[in-house]
């Protein structure tokens, strides 16, 4: 299958059932990974339960695909929140001063008229105030009844702690806090100040009971506001409500009440319907809302310039313009403190930071929001991926997809962050995801059609291997075995080899009696290899032991009968080189007929080798009508006749060089011992010169020795 | 094997360079067969050139063959300057003795 992805097109190969297979289940696989990511477009009466916008928005899929980027988005947003908002940290090193929380509200009325001093726009306290203070002088007494009664009069006439914290907040634009519960608290808190205007809709965040300051602080301050966050279901703060119904009543967050009271008290306009808010609007600021009146919250960071400790104000460490104009947050950070919560931003942060965020967010009009066109513009870049996946993707390699796929994939999320920077969610998965299972399930589906081409195309194979192996089997039973050679005469040595270069080929060699005397034998090489090659040998090999075996004919007449015959049949103008002889074994007289074959060569019982150079004619069905002469040797006692084809002389070794006749007739020369052994040293040697190479043609050697014991009579010549 | 044909006065001279074994055997044939019917067109006699040519297989020798059917006579076909090995492989198959085998293109009128 590999090779195939080098064509142009790895659906070409494939039948027009597979292709519709491949392509089909490619966009079903895309259809099913789109619905997958954006289920709540199609189930948003199932998912609605879950109060967790994360979901609605972008479904269960891309909740667990999408928001780990998103958040990775949050951790890497470059920038601080803006200098205009203030955090006063009441952390360890203060708390090592005045002694742990909470701190006697003498303390904090100093702490707040040091701030109110430098005229900040607005402070905001992050904490709760719902007990009377202890460390006040009317609860000291109580400890005291040894005190004198005027001395218990003169305590009592002291300015109660909480009165004093109520007058310095009352005496700066302030907002204090609240916290939304369902149940404890109060359900009747004093009334926050903030004036809505728009219509309230009714999916908003609603606590039935509120836990409130002290009448006394909460009547002082200028404005309350909630400081509920609203965590996801991972305990992850994304989202605070800017809105919510605490104990029956319109409550706007701490943040957005600071900016309320920082900017003069304007009305909050809630802009959407009865069902749903889209946004708030206050001043010159507008922030988009989920529709219950949640702000996606953008993080940045915050610089530790915005951050001072309580213990620098009271020892006049600040810039005496530090806060003013500002909004200023108080709020607790140190390790004890039980206001820590998770952002996306960091794991462990105080719950003020992110109230600091809020601010800022309103302040900037940057909350992040999915626009409407989202899901549509979404889909639609999902869907174009899709099908140009199918289109394109079988017109390229593997390597050009995978790098295709990575760069869109990462095309994308580079374009959901700038969009994210912008204040807008697009989310990638849905872009991305349809696009990418169509492609790996047709890359698949590809490899299973590949596969199923390839078991065809094996099974076709194997069909023609047994075939040829069957045919293989028929020609060498054609051929006398080498085994049974000795069986044609008890009055001469013959071996032969033939070695096709392929399954079949298209050498052949025979020997027969003609009568009692006379040894016919023949040599054979049809043009090229192969099947078609060993066809045109059974049919020369079997008209050639008919017409030599003919009674009465001489050898000449024979051959001119095979050449006439065979091109008489010979539709592909197949030709043959043929070398036949008869060998009279009572004398040695050898008559040879020769057409287009390489001459034979004798070895002498010395062991010189000299080749007989035969006149001959051209290979047979070269030309019809040829007159093939009889040449007439003598074959002497312990002489050996080597008849070969050209697959000993032709062969070549790795540089293309010849064996040629010269090697030939070295490699038989000398030779002793057994017949066999001089045809195997031949072969062997032939072999040995190719090096491993594959055999240019077939191999065939065909060897007779007249034994030396026999009694030499005169040669007939 | 590259294979060049002209028209050298009254011949058409036709040379391959290379070997022809095969693997270029069917391109050989092509060439031979389509010199041999320019010859025929012009009744001019076809000189192979065998120069440039360092082997030949019993392939190339059997498109030798089919060229000369295609001459059926009418056209003589010389093979001209073999080289050693040429020549041995001409002599073995005895296609000296179905063609005409001259020492150089100028000796083959």
């Amino acid at each position: 299958m590999t090779d195939s992805w080098s064509r142009s097109d790895a659906l070409g190969e494939l039948d027009p059932a597979a292709r519709r297979r491949v392509r089909v289940g490619a966009l079903i696989a895309a259809l099913a990974a789109a619905l997958a990511v954006a289920s709540p477009l199609f189930l948003p009466p199932m998912l609605a339960f879950l109060h967790d916008d994360r979901v609605q928005d972008r479904g269960v899929l891309g909740l667990s695909v999408t928001q780990p980027l998103f958040d990775f988005f949050q951790r890497t947003s470059p920038g601080d929140i803006a200098g205009n908002v203030e955090v006063v940290t009441i952390d360890e090193r203060s708390l090592a001063r005045y002694g742990g929380w909470p701190w006697s509200r003498f303390d904090l009325a100093g702490l707040v008229k040091a701030i109110a001093d430098q005229k900040p726009a607005a402070i905001g306290f992050d904490l709760l105030f719902p007990e009377p203070d202890r460390l006040t002088p009317q609860v000291f007494e109580e400890y005291y009844p040894e005190l004198s009664a005027a001395g218990r009069q003169e305590i009592q006439t002291l300015e109660v702690s909480d009165n004093r914290f109520g007058r310095a907040i009352g005496a700066t634009p302030s907002v204090i806090a609240r916290v939304g519960v369902a149940d404890m608290g109060t359900a009747n808190p004093l009334p926050p100040p903030a004036v809505f205007e728009g219509v309230t809709p009714r999916a908003i965040v609603s606590f039935p009971h509120a836990i409130a300051n002290i009448p006394v602080i909460d009547g002082a301050a200028q404005g309350i506001g909630l400081v509920n966050g609203t965590p996801d279901r991972d305990g992850v703060v994304r989202t605070v409500p800017l809105v919510a119904r605490v104990a029956g009543r319109l409550t706007p967050s701490l943040a957005l009440e600071l900016v309320r009271v920082a900017e003069g008290e304007p009305p909050i306009r809630l802009e959407g319907d009865a069902n749903r808010m889209h946004s708030v609007r206050i001043g010159s600021h507008t922030v988009l809302t989920t529709p219950d009146g949640r702000m996606r919250l953008h993080y940045r960071g915050i610089s530790t310039r915005q951050l001072t400790s309580p213990i620098d104000i009271a020892d006049g460490k600040i810039a005496p313009n530090r806060f003013t104009g500002k909004i200023v947050l108080i709020g607790l950070t140190s390790a004890a403190t039980i206001d820590v919560i998770n952002t996306p931003r960091a794991a462990q942060t105080f719950g003020v930071y992110v109230q600091a965020q809020a601010i800022d967010a309103i302040l900037q009009s940057r909350a992040l929001a999915r626009p409407g066109w989202a899901i549509a513009a979404e889909w639609l870049a999902g869907l174009a991926l899709a099908l140009g996946a199918i289109a394109i993707l079988p017109r390229l390699r593997l390597t050009v997809i995978g790098i295709s796929a990575l760069a869109l994939l990462l095309l994308a999320i580079a374009g959901s962050w700038a969009a994210f920077q912008a204040g807008l969610l697009i989310d990638p998965a849905p872009v991305v995801a349809p696009g990418a299972v169509a492609a790996v399930t047709m890359i698949s589906l590809l490899f299973v059609e590949g596969g199923r081409i390839r078991t065809r195309l094996r099974a076709t194979l194997d069909q023609e291997r047994h075939e040829r192996e069957a045919a293989s089997k028929i020609q060498i039973g054609m051929l006398i075995p080498r085994a049974s050679l000795w069986k044609v005469t008890p009055d001469l040595e013959i071996d032969a080899v033939l070695q096709p270069a392929r399954t079949v080929g298209g050498d052949l060699y025979d020997a027969f009696m003609l009568d009692g005397d006379r040894l016919c034998f023949l040599v054979g090489d049809v043009t090229g290899k192969g099947l078609p090659a060993s066809l045109f040998m059974a049919l020369a090999k079997a008209l050639s032991r008919s017409l030599l075996m003919q009674p009465h004919k001489d050898l000449a007449t024979a051959v001119a009968g095979i050449n006439s015959e065979l091109s008489a049949d010979n539709g592909q103008d197949m030709q043959l080189s043929l070398l036949a002889g008869v060998l009279r074994l009572s004398d040695g007289r050898l008559d040879l007929c020769c057409a287009g074959h390489e001459n034979p060569l004798i070895l002498d019982a010395a062991g010189h080798v000299r080749t007989l150079r035969l006149e001959g004619g051209p290979p047979l069905c070269a030309m019809e009508g040829y007159p093939y002469p009889v040449e007439t040797f003598s074959l002497g006692p312990g002489e050996t006749l080597i008849a070969f084809t050209d697959g000993v002389t032709e062969a070549q070794d790795p540089g293309q060089d010849l064996f040629g006749a010269d090697r030939t007739m070295a490699a038989v020369a000398g030779a002793a011992g057994p017949l066999v052994a001089l045809v195997d040293h031949l072969v062997a040697t032939v072999r040995g010169f190719e090096a491993g190479g594959e055999p240019s043609d077939d191999l065939t050697v065909l060897a007779l020795r007249r034994p030396a014991a026999t009694q030499e009579r005169a040669t007939t010549t | 094997m590259k294979w060049s044909v002209e028209q050298l006065g009254d011949r058409v001279v036709g040379k391959p360079v290379g070997r022809v074994d095969e693997a270029t055997w069917e391109t050989f044939s092509e060439a031979l067969i389509a010199a041999v019917r320019q010859a025929k067109a012009g009744a001019t006699p076809l000189v192979v050139d065998l120069a440039g040519l360092d082997y030949m297989s019993s392939r190339g020798l059997r498109a030798l063959t089919l060229a000369s059917r295609e001459a059926a006579g009418a056209v003589a076909i010389i093979l001209a300057a073999p080289n050693d090995r040429m020549r041995e492989i001409l002599a073995i198959s005895r296609y000296d003795k179905m063609f005409k085998v001259v020492g150089s293109v100028a000796e083959a009128v």
